[in-house]
């Protein structure tokens, strides 16, 4: 699916007064476009690279946003309390649609949203062949080694983690498939919309959704004999020492973290135990060289 | 021989007439029965296993009013385009319910975006009011049965003697 057909599935979300309007935009607009953006009592707008710009001079209402919500989730909130509390919900056809309000807050957690006054639909794209070049690098002696992704955010991790489950449990003719596990905590990597993977993650690949990566992990590891786990966006120590106890199975992993280099995640408060524990061997740097990714693997100890 | 047939006539019409009269109170009778089970169900799927609406509007088996009930609710929601409010409480102005039972039904509609435990409640509430609703018209239906029925034969009884 073309970036065309993507924004306009994602525009079918909308409330049907600024749909029409989404519509209208030029091709060129809608193929860039990486957000929706609607604000109460605000025009609507899409977030382009450049920046912000305004689709409708029609003001979104707090009903128009309440419909969207109601109709994301098919009139069945209760049924997606889990994600909307932490403040997202997965939409069907693999986007992501943000939500801000007012928090419904006690015993010193979230439990709903109300009052809702933003939302932001994230236009998921799926670039499949972008880890092609990657993965013989990923390779030694036949074996896959543990790999941590890195790059700023929005330096497209989540793509290249994707398009790595993606090849790694397909397989290939000099490649065996890896059986995958993927822990797919906050549900930006399958985009998994009722229990089915809303992208293409290979025909080896099982998917724990919604589950921290500390509780995942264990359960995928007793569970699905993995040979490869997949995870995003590492931040807790209890994930590393949890990919630790992974590693010490002999289970290999792939995974993500922000940083624009290893000189950057040298000085994160979890470098020191990623050290400790020599979870990963390899590090794949994304930067980004005049418009264009680029891709460098090294050694995670060089 | 005229006479017989002038008999049978006049009895197959009381007959009728009765089924006339009968009929639409059997009807909401078998709405509110119906109805009252499948809200109970609705109010399972939403509190216990927090079941999608589209899954729990495409189970079937709770008889004609019933089915026929989520199956516009469905159709009008996720097929059609309307809001779910509105195709709800469309397919509550079709049942063969009294004005105030419509109304309990209809207000269920605009709550679907409560909490599973709410939402639940409200559901399961309303099931209940039809389910009471159901005996009292059963009660009621059975005590005018009563006296229907014998007073229709005795009128058509009459009529034949009269004429006869």
């Amino acid at each position: 699916m073309n970036g065309i057909d993507r924004f306009e599935l994602a525009a079918q979300t909308l409330p049907p007064e600024l749909k029409r309007a989404a519509l209208q935009l030029p091709d060129h607009e809608k193929c860039r476009t990486e957000e929706f953006r609607l604000r109460v009592n605000r025009p609507p707008s899409v977030l382009l690279r450049e920046g912000e710009k305004c689709f409708s001079g029609e003001l979104v209402t707090q009903q128009m946003l309440e419909r969207m919500l109601s109709e994301a989730t098919e009139y069945s909130r209760y049924a997606s309390i889990e994600t909307l509390r932490r403040g997202f919900l997965s939409v069907r056809g693999g986007f992501r649609l943000g939500v801000c309000g007012t928090g419904v807050e006690f015993d010193g957690k979230n439990h709903d949203i109300k009052d809702v006054s933003s939302l932001c639909l994230r236009i998921l794209r799926e670039i499949c062949g972008v880890a092609e070049p990657v993965v013989p690098l990923l390779f030694e002696g036949g074996c896959f080694q543990s790999t941590l992704l890195l790059s700023p955010p929005g330096g497209g991790k989540t793509t290249l983690l994707r398009d790595l489950i993606r090849t790694l449990s397909n397989g290939s003719l000099d490649r065996p498939a890896l059986r995958t596990a993927l822990v797919d905590e906050r549900s930006e990597v399958a985009c998994s919309y009722r229990g089915e993977a809303q992208m293409e993650l290979g025909a080896h690949t099982d998917v724990l959704d919604g589950c921290s990566k500390a509780i995942g992990i264990p359960m995928v590891l007793r569970a699905m004999n993995p040979q490869l786990i997949a995870l995003d966006e590492i931040t807790a120590a209890q994930d590393v020492e949890a990919m630790a106890q992974a590693a010490n199975c002999g289970v290999a992993l792939l995974a993500s973290m922000h940083a624009r280099s290893k000189a950057e995640l040298e000085r994160k408060p979890l470098y020191p135990l990623l050290r400790e524990v020599q979870v990963f061997q390899k590090i794949v740097t994304i930067r980004l060289e005049r418009g264009e990714r680029i891709y460098e693997v090294e050694s995670f100890d060089a | 021989m005229l006479k017989a047939l002038g008999t049978l006539l006049l009895l197959a019409g009381t007959f009728l007439l009765r089924q006339k009269l009968t009929s639409p109170r059997k009807a909401r009778l078998a709405a509110l029965w119906e109805l009252s089970q499948a809200l109970a169900f609705l109010a399972r799927g939403i509190a216990s296993t927090r079941t999608p609406m589209p899954r729990l509007l495409q189970t079937r088996g709770f008889g004609g009013w019933g089915d026929g009930f989520f199956a516009a609710v469905y159709e009008g929601a996720f097929e059609q385009g309307k809001t779910l409010p509105d195709s709800w409480q469309a397919a509550a102005c079709a049942l063969p319910l009294s004005e105030s039972e419509r109304q309990e039904l209809s207000a269920l509609g605009g709550q679907f975006s409560e909490s599973a435990a709410e939402l639940g409640k409200k559901v399961a509430f309303c099931s209940e009011t039809l389910h009471g609703r159901w005996e009292n018209a059963q009660r009621e239906c059975k005590e005018r049965e009563k006296t229907e029925g014998p007073l229709c034969l005795c009128g058509a009884l009459l009529f034949v003697i009269l004429l006869i």
